[in-house]
């Protein structure tokens, strides 16, 4: 294993091969996966639970936890207000991360992510159209989230690939013909989203897009929680099911296809999966931005590249962060912030701080 | 004594000189403004006199336009109405009305939307309809099509109407531009009437927290008016304490949380469309399990803001019936009026309208009988 790992650093293809097979088949570095595995499944998970118990006590009006008992209008704040936001932004965040870590192991491209292969444009764009046409409808807004979040994906995806071909090596092309398509995709739907801005009614659509856009939990109830539950369940469980085809998929498709597996048929799964959870997450809250893309760059820090770790890390840090990011949106200010707004600010400096120490350690 | 003949032609020359003084002093009496100026342009073979006058805008620009106004241009759709308040829509060339007026707008003139063909974000449209005087929301002052306009020499007058006297400036100022004053004196004895009234009457009563709410068009949110908004003044004349006049100015996003902090006793629900009313946002918060423990709506305060094309709450031409409106929710023991005959008799008054016209208008929200 020593041996291995010393050629490894050589950056050759049979080894890169050989240490992906193991990793994928659970048979590497047994004594420093258990370490991670631990990590992955007391550490994220602590995170999470400490973020989620804490939200549910931080707000614009405070009250004592046992307080609950005696004072109705805590008690209501508590169970009916703050309980299912929380619960829609933590599923929210883990649908975000874990289609950002399954894009990025999709396309094999660190920089993938809902929003940069412009399915979250696509998704804005549905809810906006959705808004100009058919008013105070919140499911048709959804649906249309949705189905336009999958068509911007099917976009970027076909026009990827007639790309290909245009630079030195079929990985190289591939990976960065993939994200110009979603730039182009993205840029194609903001465009829709800016005409729809241009052409609503000033007063009351564009009011109510432009709200939508800036990104909000605010008047989550149970009745939203239970519309959404179920797209982001089957997101969250589907994706987390996926983890050792991940880990085959991540060695290449040449490489996939000789293991047996059916890659087109898995990556159509993978897309149809992630695009769901974004578009719901997208058509509950509006535009989240940096959630997808930040928090496995976060986690594989911690964790790795071993994707049977890396996803639930991810699931748990998207989770985490956007609980965070919403608490001080809707806590810190007696106006509520933009959580597009707190995204940002929390997400850019990780970012760039993960990307500064990756470019020291090179 | 007898004046030699120099003596005789200087008395002449005085004589004349102040006959003239006084001629030119009485035909100075006549015109309207004294800051009105004449010049004359040659068009053609025709000498023709133009009088211009000179007025502060609300960024206290002097802006000169040509007198009286037969043609302008609104980018801000506040205005159309305060134009129509003047009897002055003749001059009005383009731009449509704010949050629904446009309703409201076309009762009093079919053709209104014959004008919402001109693109009031166009320069070279709006200069295609020769404008004396463009009328921009003052917050736009930095939009490149102002510059543009200026450089065409289309005067740029910018409106503020956040407040109570900069309504009654913009109203004199538009008087003196359309040559209406008569009217613009009287709207504005007339609005101070009625707020004088609304005073008069709630002036020994306690004053109540109040919250107004505007439904943000997205399920359960709502933002609201901060420090300088017209929302916060509008209750406090009625007799209330708004309770988000400490937020910094604009429109504020609260949760449900931080009104369970002010914890008011009134609400007042506004939404500035027809398809969404006030009184539809108003079951949608008090079936909503969040609110249920909020003074107001235990105590069944919460009132829709009525809405008759224009929602009352804001500083337009009948500002005056949302602020009686307001008093009467905030003090229904001391403001006993019916707010439906108030609005027909002030439909009169402000705009002039026929019983035909009158019987057109739909007026939604709650409180109004």
């Amino acid at each position: 294993m020593e041996k291995m790992k010393k050629l490894s650093t050589k950056n050759s293809k049979e080894f890169k091969f050989i240490n992906y097979l193991l990793i994928a088949l659970n048979l590497g570095g047994k004594s420093e996966n258990t370490k991670k595995i631990n990590y992955t499944l007391t550490l994220f998970p602590l995170i999470f639970i400490i973020s989620f118990i804490l939200s549910l006590f931080i707000g614009r009006l405070w009250f004592e936890p046992n307080s609950i008992f005696t004072d109705s209008l805590a008690k209501n704040i508590l169970l009916n207000v703050r309980l299912p936001r929380l619960i829609a932004v933590s599923l929210s965040g883990a649908c975000l991360a874990l289609s950002g870590v399954a894009l990025q192991n999709l396309f094999k491209n660190y920089l993938a992510g809902p929003n940069i292969l412009g399915v979250t444009s696509g998704s804005a764009f549905g809810a906006v159209l959705a808004i100009l046409l058919i008013s105070y409808n919140p499911y048709a807004i959804q649906i249309s989230a949705f189905l336009s979040g999958i068509v911007a994906m099917a976009l970027t995806y076909t026009v990827g690939k007639k790309l290909n071909g245009s630079l030195r090596t079929e990985s190289e092309s591939s990976i960065i013909n993939l994200v110009l398509a979603g730039i182009a995709v993205s840029a194609l739907f903001s465009a829709g989203v800016g005409l729809i801005k241009y052409v609503a009614n000033p007063t009351d659509k564009l009011q109510a897009i432009t709200y939508w856009l800036l990104g909000s939990f605010t008047g989550i109830r149970w009745d939203d929680v239970y519309i959404t539950v179920i797209p982001l369940i089957i997101c969250i469980i589907g994706l987390n099911l996926l983890k050792w085809q991940f880990n085959i998929l991540s060695m290449g498709e040449e490489n996939a296809k000789s293991l047996g597996l059916n890659v087109k048929k898995y990556s159509v799964i993978i897309i149809l999966l992630a695009t769901l959870g974004t578009s719901s997450a997208t058509a509950m809250a509006g535009m989240v931005q940096w959630i997808g893309l930040v928090s496995p760059h976060i986690a594989r820090l911690v964790v790795g590249v071993d994707n049977r770790r890396l996803i639930p890390a991810s699931m748990f840090t998207g989770a985490s962060l956007l609980l965070i990011c919403d608490t001080i949106a809707r806590s810190l200010t007696p106006s509520e912030l933009p959580l597009s707004v707190m995204t940002s600010i929390i997400g850019v400096p990780i970012l760039l701080k993960i990307l500064i120490r990756n470019q020291n350690k090179l | 004594m007898k004046l030699n003949k120099n003596m005789k032609k200087t008395l002449k020359t005085i004589i004349l000189t102040m006959f003239l003084c006084v001629i030119l002093t009485m035909s100075g009496c006549t015109t309207t403004q004294t800051d009105t100026t004449d010049n004359t342009s040659v068009k053609g073979n025709e000498i023709t006199k133009i009088s211009t006058i000179s007025l502060l805008d609300g960024l206290n620009n002097n802006v000169t336009v040509n007198y009286p106004c037969n043609s302008v241009v609104s980018t801000y759709g506040m205005v159309p109405a305060v134009i129509y308040s003047l009897d002055a829509q003749d001059t009005l060339k383009a731009g449509k009305g704010i949050m629904g007026s446009d309703e409201f707008l076309r009762i009093l003139n079919p053709n209104f939307d014959d004008m919402a063909q001109v693109n009031t974000e166009n320069v070279e449209e709006i200069k295609k309809t020769n404008p004396d005087v463009v009328f921009a929301p003052y917050w736009n002052e930095k939009n490149g099509i102002y510059t543009q306009l200026n450089s065409l020499d289309v005067p740029v007058f910018f409106v503020d109407i956040e407040t109570v006297p900069n309504y009654y400036k913009l109203l004199s100022n538009m008087g003196k531009m359309f040559n209406k004053s008569e009217k613009s004196d009287y709207l504005i004895d007339y609005y101070k009437g009625k707020i004088q009234y609304i005073q008069d009457t709630v002036k020994d009563s306690e004053k109540p927290k109040v919250l107004v709410l505007a439904h943000s068009a997205k399920k359960n949110s709502f933002w609201t008016p901060g420090g300088d908004f017209w929302g916060n003044e509008m209750v406090d004349i009625a007799g209330g304490v708004s309770v988000s006049k400490d937020l910094e100015t604009g429109k504020m996003p609260v949760n449900v949380e931080q009104i369970s902090n002010w914890n008011p006793d009134k609400i007042i629900i506004i939404t500035y469309t027809r398809d969404f009313s006030s009184i539809d946002a108003k079951n949608q918060l008090m079936n909503d399990e969040g609110w249920k423990e909020i003074n107001a709506v235990k105590n069944g305060e919460v009132y829709g803001m009525p809405n008759d094309g224009d929602s009352w709450d804001v500083l337009s031409p009948k500002f005056t019936l949302g602020l009686m409106w307001t008093a009467k929710v905030i003090h229904p023991e001391v403001m006993n009026v019916s707010l439906k005959d108030e609005a027909m008799q002030q439909y009169v008054d402000v705009y002039d309208m026929t019983p035909e016209q009158i019987s057109k208008v739909k007026i939604v929200g709650d409180a109004i009988n």
